[in-house]
Formats: C-alpha cells, sequence, structure tokens
C-alpha cells in the first residue's frame, strides 16, 4: 500500500518532466500591438489639435451665454414693447 | 532594445519571436489556463514595450524578460485570487483541473494532480520550481531571476519538492479513500 502510494507520487513529480512547449496564438501579437497603438501617448500635434477643439468650444460657449444675457436685457425688452405699440394704431381700424 | 524604446515596431516583432513562447509557457505554468496565459503574454510585452528604454544590459536579456514574466504572473494569480474570493457564485471558485495540452495521454492524470499541487505551493518554492523544472534552467540563472543566491534558490527547491511530495502523498490518500467509498 505504501509502495504504491511512493511510486504513484514519484511518478507523479516526473509526469511534467520533457513537456512539449506550446506556441501562443498567433493573434497574440496583433492583440499586443494594437494595445499598444491604443496605449501610445498623443503626439504634440494631437495635443495642440485637442487644445484648439477645447479653446473653440470654450468660446462658442462663452458667446452663447453673452447672447442670451443680452436678449434677457430689460431694456431690449423695453425697446421691443415700443416697437409693438407703434404698430398697434394699424389695429384700431378693426374698431 | 534601443530600438523597440523608439518605436521601432519591426525591432519589437523581432524581440516577440524571440520571446514569445518563452514568456507563454511560464506565464501557463503559473496561470494553469490558457486564455489566462495569453492575458499575462500581452501584459509582459507591454510592459517590455513600455520599459524597453530602461534596460540597462546590468543583466542578460533573458534573465530580464523572465523578470517580468514572473511578476506578471504573480501579479495576475493575485488579482485572480482576489476576484474569486469576491465572486459569489461557487463556480467562480471550483476551477477545474487543468490539463497541459502537452502532456502525453497516458500521463495526463497525475500531470493534472502535479499541476494542482503546484499551485498551493508559496510564490517563491513554485517561481524556483517553475523556472527550473518546467522552463529547465540553469540554477544560477533562476538565482539571477529571483534576485537570490544559487543556495537559497537550492534550498527553496528542496522545500518545493518536499511540499509536492507530501500534498501529492495526501491527494493519493483521498482517491484511494474515494475508490473505496465507491466500491462499498
Amino acid at each position: 500500500m505504501e509502495q504504491d502510494k511512493d511510486k504513484w507520487v514519484e511518478e507523479a513529480m516526473s509526469s511534467l518532466e520533457g513537456l512539449e512547449r506550446l506556441s501562443p496564438p498567433s493573434h497574440l501579437l496583433d492583440e499586443i500591438e494594437k494595445e499598444i497603438g491604443r496605449r501610445q501617448p498623443l503626439s504634440l500635434r494631437q495635443r495642440l489639435l485637442v487644445a484648439a477643439a477645447v479653446a473653440g468650444l470654450l468660446l462658442l460657449n462663452g458667446w452663447a451665454v453673452v447672447g442670451t444675457n443680452a436678449s434677457q436685457d430689460p431694456l431690449a425688452v423695453e425697446q421691443s414693447t415700443d416697437e409693438t405699440a407703434s404698430y398697434l394704431p394699424n389695429y384700431q381700424i378693426y374698431e | 532594445m534601443t530600438a523597440i524604446s523608439e518605436g521601432s515596431t519591426p525591432a519589437f516583432r523581432e524581440f516577440y519571436q524571440l520571446f514569445a513562447e518563452k514568456v507563454y509557457n511560464t506565464a501557463l505554468s503559473y496561470a494553469q489556463h490558457q486564455q489566462d496565459a495569453e492575458e499575462i503574454s500581452q501584459e509582459v510585452f507591454l510592459r517590455i514595450h513600455k520599459y524597453a528604454g530602461n534596460f540597462k544590459g546590468q543583466s542578460s536579456l533573458n534573465t530580464w524578460v523572465y523578470r517580468i514574466t514572473v511578476n506578471a504572473s504573480l501579479d495576475f494569480i493575485k488579482r485572480r485570487n482576489k476576484r474569486s474570493f469576491g465572486a459569489w457564485n461557487q463556480a467562480a471558485i471550483e476551477t477545474p483541473d487543468f490539463v497541459h495540452p502537452g502532456v502525453l495521454l497516458e500521463k495526463k492524470e497525475m500531470a493534472g494532480a502535479m499541476y494542482k499541487a503546484i499551485e498551493t505551493l508559496p510564490d517563491s518554492q513554485k517561481t524556483a520550481f517553475i523556472l527550473s523544472f518546467l522552463e529547465d534552467l540553469p540554477r544560477q540563472e533562476v538565482a539571477h531571476i529571483m534576485d537570490l543566491s544559487l543556495k537559497a534558490v537550492e534550498s527553496l527547491l528542496q522545500r518545493a519538492k518536499q511540499n509536492l511530495r507530501k500534498k501529492l502523498g495526501n491527494m493519493y490518500d483521498q482517491r484511494v479513500k474515494s475508490r473505496q467509498g465507491k466500491s462499498n
């Protein structure tokens, strides 16, 4: 019994000897190269383009905010009311 | 290595052809799972690409690549064990026995038991064993890779073998018990 056990253990210990070497799958290099491309830091030109795009968006945003505020100016509303008033006499022809 | 650090694709491909098999087989010995070995190999080559400029030739290229592979494999196993520990379903924890595709049919059962036993070794014993007996590297190179003395590696190997024999002995006892249980 004990002899069988020792024999089994020794056989198991040597079971990995002369193990056949495996080749990595053929798609592995492609995947690595893709990942390298994805992790590559942006070039100076790309960084400048991104900065310009962000600056452009901020400018547009600022311009839109200023424009909205101007249209909500009480003076502007008053002026528009006045303009409407100037047309009012024309409606009186239906009275 | 300078060419790789400067982004040369042909240089990287040549390097990959030289080391891919070593990296993949070492990773497979640690992970005992082909898809995980692919993931580890990918991580190893990404690290090599990133740190190629740091290689100063103080150690051989082989030693450097093996060192990165060992570290990436151990990191991966730690992360995998954490994931399994956090998993709610038992199926994620109980993984089937690994059957190396390169093992001869008549040795499959024993090789499976051997891999199971290797998995239970402490990291340093496991590394010394895998590099010495599965990767067939000279002890001195294993010592360089592990940044240890030759004596320390030999001692690790001795303890690894003792532990493996003990684990395999326990597995044999369990097999005998379960067979007796089935026949009764």
